[in-house]
């Protein structure tokens, strides 16, 4: 395979699956002001930190507000990782390799645009931005389906996986650390803080995979062990990487990377978590979400130079 | 004209006609490609005149376009009009793409692996979705030039697993984009060195660089005296009468009956640059003579044929427009020619002008098996 297509391939699925994350970030965020009346600040200012957004909305905008959040994450041509620039870069990569792409994803792709586009003027309430994320989780997720149904388990395909893999673990950590900010922000005792882990659950479809997984009472830190080491649930850190490795692995035995991967998902197996040391849980991201970052550096080194 | 230049020995085409031609490659004097066949892949546009006399109106040897098309129309008319497919025994066109395969392998020096590829000069380019869909169609790699290098005189492609060989290019450029070492030294979308590997049989090109000179309206006049010299026939199908305006007497025609002729660039394509006289105001009409004077080796005049016209859908009711058809011709080891084509259809109301890039439409075209 071309390494500029394969390059072409793997952004346009990271930047998919960004749009998708995306979208799950902020409807927790939101979900999570309207249960507890937290300020705007708590909030909306974590994303902003874990995403390294907060010093460029800061230029544009003089306080935290959901308003202006919202449309920050979602419009904003300026944000490199907006969801209107993530859907319109994975829809011109899709036009220059959509001969490798079956023709039901395309069409998937370019209905997830087409009526992104359409509503794109009704967001000006919170009933109508949820449903206009909604429905980018719903489009992207048709995408992904119909090419997990249609695509040839080709190297095309791995390439694939691997950008949606790498991006979902590295949203994942992201999402783990705005609420750990978030956590580190309340006093000792604060009655919520499990609740607002759980609001966590359910914005990423997980609540159900969770109480299936734990067989004990909800606590903060089972939740996050869930996040991190749950080696059955398809968005916990573990097995995203478990599937980069499978993902690398199928494009060459032979491959060092695979190592490096394998070494990583045992120190997030082996990370002791202790519900009031918060700190320690952010050190512990920022260090896998460098690492992961490392990885992704090596991959476009390897094959897309 | 290539290599032994016999036909201008035997003064069937004068020499000077392929030497000033726009399209003519000197550097490609003596190069003998695969099968000595330099186009491979060949689109010749038809007319059927009042008369319902078919003719040839042009040639297109250089970088033909619209099978896609072609294999779209017949995908979607199939799946509108199941039925009549059915009553009516229609010869198919699907087989184009593996033709064009068989071409491409049969190019290839290498016969157990051959590496296949499209080479086009971007998603940006208006043919883009026809590259798309011929690699897809073969399973054949799109590149762009940037994918490709060469290294001692071999074509490569960079890949994810390193370099991989590259036996045969279907390019979808211009000759003068092909290699910036030897053509437009400012070309960003060709691959520097490829001229010479193709000239030392590593790679094929199809079509050969300098096929192009066919293209020329001035060189397509002499076709018929060609096939004659060549294979000693006569043409199965004429021409439109032709007026070359580099001769005088033919020039002072044109210029004396510009307001009743079509006159065309020799080296022009897409419809761009073509005069029709009678619907041509008085002022495009003198400003046409003055070019005409300033370079007569540029330009031909044609009897204006009234094209044929076929019942179109426009707003949802019929209406005649004209229409030409491009058949393809694929030649390597073997001869191939579309069972069908692509029938160009003028949109506008009375409009003879069939390119797609001039607002022309398309349609399906049914050879019947009776």
């Amino acid at each position: 395979m071309l390494s500029r297509r394969a390059k072409l391939i793997y952004w346009m699925s990271r930047y998919l699956e960004r749009s998708n994350f995306t979208s799950r970030l902020l409807i927790t965020t939101s979900e999570l002001q309207l249960d507890l009346s937290l300020d705007d600040e708590i909030s909306w200012k974590p994303l902003l930190t874990v995403t390294n957004l907060n010093k460029d909305y800061l230029k544009l905008n003089k306080k935290y507000s959901e308003k202006k959040t919202i449309e920050y994450f979602i419009f904003n041509k300026l944000n490199s990782s907006s969801i209107f620039n993530s859907l319109n870069i994975s829809q011109q990569n899709s036009l220059v390799i959509r001969d490798v792409l079956p023709e039901q994803s395309i069409i998937k792709l370019n209905d997830l645009i087409i009526k992104f586009n359409k509503n794109i003027k009704t967001t000006k309430n919170k009933k109508n931005y949820i449903k206009l994320l909604n429905g980018i989780i719903q489009g992207s997720q048709n995408f992904m389906y119909s090419t997990d149904m249609e695509m040839q388990r080709n190297i095309e395909y791995q390439f694939l996986r691997l950008g949606r893999f790498i991006e979902r673990t590295d949203m994942m950590i992201r999402i783990l650390q705005s609420q750990s900010l978030r956590s580190k922000q309340h006093k000792k005792g604060y009655e919520y803080l499990t609740l607002e882990w759980i609001n966590i659950l359910k914005s990423i479809s997980a609540f159900q995979a969770y109480r299936q997984y734990s067989k004990q009472d909800i606590t903060v830190s089972d939740i996050i062990n869930f996040f991190l080491k749950a080696d059955i649930f398809p968005r916990s850190v573990s097995w995203n990487l478990n599937q980069i490795e499978r993902a690398l692995y199928r494009i060459s035995k032979k491959n060092e990377l695979i190592k490096k991967i394998k070494y990583l998902n045992k120190k997030v197996q082996k990370f002791n978590i202790k519900t009031d040391d918060m700190d320690n849980l952010l050190l512990f991201l920022e260090k896998t979400l460098k690492e992961l970052s490392q990885l992704s550096y090596n991959i476009e080194k390897k094959y897309f130079s | 004209m290539y290599n032994g230049q016999k036909i201008f020995k035997d003064k069937i085409i004068p020499k000077s006609i392929i030497l000033n031609s726009g399209n003519f490659r000197k550097e490609c004097v003596g190069i003998k490609p695969p099968f000595n066949i330099w186009a491979n892949i060949c689109g010749s546009d038809l007319v059927r005149d009042i008369n319902g006399e078919f003719l040839v109106l042009e040639d297109n040897l250089r970088v033909p376009s619209g099978v896609s098309y072609m294999l779209e129309n017949r995908t979607v008319m199939k799946s509108v009009f199941p039925e009549i497919f059915e009553k009516n025994k229609i010869s198919p066109v699907d087989e184009y793409c593996s033709k064009l395969y068989s071409c491409m392998r049969s190019l290839s020096k290498n016969k157990s692996n051959p590496k296949l590829a499209i080479l086009t000069p971007g998603v940006f380019n208006s043919a883009y979705f026809e590259h798309v869909f011929l690699a897809q169609q073969m399973g054949v790699e799109l590149v762009e030039g940037s994918d490709l290098f060469v290294e001692n005189d071999k074509v490569f492609m960079k890949t994810v697993h390193g370099k991989d060989q590259l036996h045969t290019l279907y390019r979808r450029i211009d000759d003068l984009f092909l290699d910036p070492k030897v053509f437009n030294k400012s070309s960003l979308i060709g691959v520097p060195g490829i001229f010479k590997a193709w000239k030392k049989g590593n790679i094929s090109i199809l079509n050969a660089p300098g096929s192009g000179v066919a293209d020329d309206k001035v060189v397509y006049s002499y076709v018929p005296k060609m096939i004659k010299f060549y294979l000693n026939e006569e043409p199965i199908i004429n021409q439109v009468e032709t007026y070359l305006c580099h001769q005088k007497k033919q020039m002072d025609y044109v210029i004396q009956n510009i307001s009743k002729l079509v006159v065309k660039p020799a080296n022009a394509s897409g419809g761009y640059g073509i005069l029709i006289g009678p619907k041509a105001s008085k002022k495009e009409l003198e400003e046409y003579v003055k070019k005409i004077k300033k370079n007569p080796r540029n330009y031909i005049g044609q009897k204006v044929v009234s094209l044929s016209t076929s019942p179109t859908l426009i707003d949802n009711e019929l209406s005649p427009r004209h229409i030409d058809l491009r058949p393809f011709i694929i030649s390597g080891s073997n001869q191939y020619v579309t069972q069908g084509g692509l029938t160009r259809v003028a949109l506008k109301k009375g409009s003879l002008i069939v390119n797609s890039s001039q607002g022309g439409g398309s349609k399906d075209t049914w050879i019947l098996d009776n």
